[in-house]
């Protein structure tokens, strides 16, 4: 009576099915870090918990440069797997270990701010997530998926499943992540900046520049990303990158920090990230 | 720099076996296991919320959503039919709505209820508790409860609060503790006007703080079990044991033989656990229902509810002259008591008793203020009403300082008070030590003071 | 598929003994611990998984009990606070931390003694950056963790061969200063670097 029913299907055409049964408020369990404190303190209650533990989405595969995730991935396994100082760096900035002992890959794209900052990282990597529906199983780069999720009815998204998350590694892209929170550790993000570039010679041939924690979701900067492509990274590229980043965001104010002081740090860790790239040249 | 321990205390060595006998102690200077430390590392040490009995009921608050707002009606009817739910409590249900610790210590009006009656001032006022058989039960039908509102305007600001035309929070009709007839306590010593005419220079400063949450580990809460004699058993954290168990007795207007409270191991106080604010109600819920209540605060209501710190906000004005000497200082300070007094006024006067900090200035004037307004009602935290000040006196120092161009410690020694000095609120110095403590961490951190200073004493100016 | 709704049976290993309890699968293993099989010393600070007082070990890794529904528990090997004494002798780590005066209210104590174990078990010579990034998920409001952390260094060097101490002054305090404790000693430092 006072906990949801717990329906734990055995295939992902299971879940699908059970997700789309109409006039039933659903409530999806991937690692559970997320959903089980409304479970427990009795809030925002669901008619049914669809629990995706017995999905066979836990696996990693690596071939070559290009990872794929399935979505009950746990944040510790990805980075026991994965040694690039970003994924590490993107993971250890989430939570404590034991949280992170739990929480899921396809877990944190869902997350909302301050939270979700591998999902920033993700979405700076061009990372492509596998819907499965009822219908189809279908493939679609991050991005598209949360402007699909912004722009879509609610009812249209019921029924819709990620199972897996695929992006790549390739060590030409030069990646940083950069995470400001109010502590060192276990803190959410004031602002979190992932950044991808490739370069041709010295030129920036593509630019991915992702920020979590300044809008209800992670978002690209997409008039940053304008500026920096084709620039050669000098100080002012980066200052006017930096500068044109705020447009793009919407920051919410929370317990961690204001929308204001939110707007004003954007540049301030977008500059930071990219100086970063230059000092290493 | 070497800071060895050893070199800090007056004993050659640290040992745990206590048998050792330095100048007849016996205990300081040595090192002693703490009584309670195996008891915590092996999980043995029993909280409150670790006793637990068949039937019990848990207590979950409907709250307020507005700053300030008129009730205008309550509909229990959804909550009722949540499956677990087994009875509401109302202020209509408690035989005497107040608050009484200000009472307890002499001080009142009573200004706070304890279930909202007509109206609530602060966000997460509680309204109305409702008692089922599972904390999740409890929350649901919490949740379902509708109250209707109509919202008034809110002020968060004190002196936006003392301003003429400012939302009232009190029902006195005015947004400050009167002490003795006075809109706030004042202290009055020597002439500050003649003191800043005669100044070498002024400094004003504002300071101002935000409220602190203690945030223990452990949530505020009790358990509340009917013995079945008539009498309660209560299992508290709370810091002040004997205090709850008195105003508990008056809320529910029965004779304090009738309680009995276990506690004193608090999963962290910090003066966060002094205000007497969830045995009442948990006893009622035992007395109505006749079966044991559990009544615990989730984390976001520690955070967000339960007393905080008092902001406080002061402007000091301080006239100097060249040679370090302070000759006039004046303070308004103001302390944010939120929607209700609690310990507030108590801590305003400590507060107002505790200008101008350790040094003797001639010309002192105080104007301390305790305020109402719309926010968390704020109370005691390790040393309320001082340590703040303390915090502003401190940086005005080194303020005066860096304007003076004067060694902080110099401008300290200087003016720091000496036995027999008169303080601004008419008591004299006994027993002064801030002049040798400053030397020895002087000393201590390798910092070389001037031999005027290193000759000064607490016994002579 | 499998629909579980109301109480259901689940079996689980606790400190090796076997418990049996019948509970709702969306109850969490923090709460089925403490209210069905007796087992108090976890502690429930937030029921969010931000405080780490109600860390637990389930088949070796460190769990926020709070987070976890009782139905994933189902099978595991448990550990708890309660497993590490044997009768009156304590744990090392529980040793350590008493020496170290590593508690005050004692409430965040069992989740940090178990993250410490968790640590100490995958990590047995953990530098102090990496102990308090193993510890980064407990909260402590007390002690200001200093002494938590010297008592993980010193739990960690007790547990392996014995070195020689380095100072003149006592066995508590040459075990302080040979952990590389900023407590005792006048080693720079003391936050890692960020």
């Amino acid at each position: 009576m006072s906990f949801p029913d717990l329906l734990i299907p055995e295939t992902v055409d299971q879940a699908v099915e059970t997700l789309s049964v109409p006039d039933r408020k659903a409530l999806i369990l991937g690692g559970g870090t997320l959903v089980q404190p409304f479970i427990t303190l009795g809030i925002d209650v669901h008619d049914v918990v669809i629990d995706l533990d017995h999905l066979a989405l836990n696996q990693i595969v690596l071939e070559n440069d290009l990872v794929s995730c399935g979505a009950m991935v746990r944040l510790a396994q990805l980075a026991q797997a994965l040694p690039q100082d970003y994924i590490q760096a993107a993971v250890a900035s989430i939570s404590g270990p034991a949280v992170r002992n739990l929480a899921t890959v396809g877990g944190n794209l869902f997350a909302k701010p301050p939270y979700g900052d591998l999902a920033t990282l993700l979405l700076a990597l061009d990372a492509e997530v596998e819907l499965a529906s009822s219908k189809e199983t279908r493939r679609l780069s991050l991005n598209d998926f949360y402007l699909m999720r912004d722009n879509a009815e609610a009812s249209s998204m019921k029924g819709v499943l990620v199972t897996r998350i695929r992006f790549s590694t390739d060590p030409a892209r030069r990646v940083v992540f950069r995470k400001m929170a109010r502590r060192r550790l276990n803190s959410g993000a004031i602002v979190t900046v992932a950044l991808s570039l490739r370069f041709d010679r010295a030129i920036v041939r593509e630019a991915r520049l992702a920020l979590g924690g300044v809008d209800h979701r992670p978002i690209r900067a997409v008039s940053a990303e304008r500026i920096l492509t084709g620039s050669n990274l000098d100080s002012e590229a980066i200052a006017s990158a930096a500068q044109a980043a705020r447009q793009d965001c919407n920051p919410q104010t929370d317990a961690y920090a204001s929308a204001w002081y939110r707007e004003r740090m954007v540049p301030v860790q977008i500059r930071r990230a990219l100086d970063s790239l230059v000092s290493y040249e | 720099m070497n800071h060895r321990l050893e070199n800090l205390l007056p004993v050659q060595d640290v040992r745990l076996d206590g048998d050792v006998d330095q100048k007849g102690l016996r205990e300081v200077g040595l090192s002693t296991p703490r009584r309670d430390a195996i008891s915590h590392v092996t999980g043995r040490t029993v909280y409150f919320e670790d006793v637990t009995f068949p039937g019990m009921l848990y207590l979950k608050m409907v709250r307020s959503p507005h700053h300030h707002a008129r009730i205008l009606g309550i509909d229990f009817s959804e909550a009722e039919k949540t499956p677990g739910f087994v009875r509401l409590i109302t202020y209509r249900d408690v035989p005497s709505n107040y608050y009484t610790i200000l009472r307890l210590i002499g001080i009142e009006p009573n200004d706070e209820p304890v279930l909202a009656d007509d109206r609530v001032v602060y966000w997460g006022e509680p309204i109305a508790a409702i008692l089922a058989e599972s904390p999740q039960a409890a929350a649901i039908a919490a949740s379902r409860v509708k109250v209707e509102f109509e919202p008034l305007d809110a002020v968060f600001d004190v002196e936006e609060a003392l301003k003429p035309g400012a939302p009232i929070v009190t029902r006195q009709g005015f947004n400050y503790f009167r002490y003795e007839g006075h809109h706030c306590r004042r202290v009055r010593f020597g002439d500050v006007d003649q003191g800043f005419a005669s100044a070498d220079l002024i400094v004003e400063r504002r300071w101002d703080t935000s409220p602190i949450e203690h945030a223990p580990i452990e949530t505020t809460g009790c358990i509340a079990k009917p013995n079945g004699d008539g009498r309660f058993t209560v299992y508290t954290n709370t810091q002040a044991l004997y205090f709850s168990l008195d105003n508990t007795a008056l809320i529910l207007g029965i004779p304090a033989g009738r309680l009995h409270f276990v506690g004193g191991t608090v999963g962290g106080g910090f003066g966060g656990k002094v205000d007497v604010i969830v045995e009442p109600l948990a006893t009622l819920g035992a007395m109505l229902t006749g079966r044991p209540v559990k009544f615990v605060y989730t984390r976001e209501e520690e955070m967000r509810i339960s007393s905080t710190r008092a902001a406080e906000r002061f402007y000091i004005k301080d006239g100097v002259m060249r040679d370090g000497r302070i000759v006039a200082r004046q303070i308004t300070l103001y302390v944010d008591a939120g929607a209700y007094s609690r310990h507030s006024p108590y801590g305003t006067t400590k507060a107002a008793a505790h200008m101008p900090g350790p040094y003797t200035i001639p010309n002192v004037w105080v104007d301390a203020h305790c305020v109402y307004t719309n926010r968390q009602p704020s109370s005691a935290m390790r040393g309320f009403g001082v340590t703040l000040g303390d915090f502003a006196i401190e940086s005005q120092m080194d303020v005066i300082a860096h304007e003076l161009r004067i060694d902080p410690l110099r401008l300290r020694l200087i003016n720091a008070y000496r036995d027999g000095d008169m303080k601004a609120h008419r008591k004299r110095v006994e027993g002064a030590a801030l002049v040798e403590v400053i030397q020895k961490a002087a000393e201590l951190v390798e910092q070389k003071l001037d031999p005027d200073l290193t000759a000064m004493s607490s016994a002579t100016r | 598929m499998a629909s579980k709704s109301s109480l259901q049976h689940f079996s689980f290993l606790v400190n090796r003994a076997r418990y049996d309890v019948l509970a709702p699968p969306l109850m969490s293993l923090g709460e089925v611990l403490r209210e069905k099989c007796g087992l108090r010393g976890l502690k429930h600070g937030c029921q969010q998984g931000g405080c780490g007082a109600c860390s637990v070990q389930v088949d070796g890794q460190l769990v926020p009990a709070c987070l976890l529904p009782v139905a994933r528990a189902n099978d595991k090997s448990i550990e708890t606070i309660e497993g590490l004494a044997q009768g009156e002798k304590l744990h090392p780590i529980q040793e350590a931390f008493v020496s170290c005066y590593a508690t005050q209210c004692g409430f965040c104590t069992a989740g940090m003694i178990m993250a410490t174990k968790a640590l100490l078990e995958s990590n047995p010579s953990p530098t102090r950056e990496e102990v308090l990034v193993a510890l980064s998920g407990n909260v402590c409001r007390c002690t200001g963790y200093l002494p938590i952390v010297d008592a993980v260094l010193v739990a960690a060097r007790k547990a392996r061969s014995t070195e020689p101490a380095v100072g003149t002054s006592s066995p508590l305090r040459q075990a302080f200063v040979a952990a590389g404790s900023t407590t005792f000693s006048n080693q720079s430092g003391g936050r890692a670097e960020a």
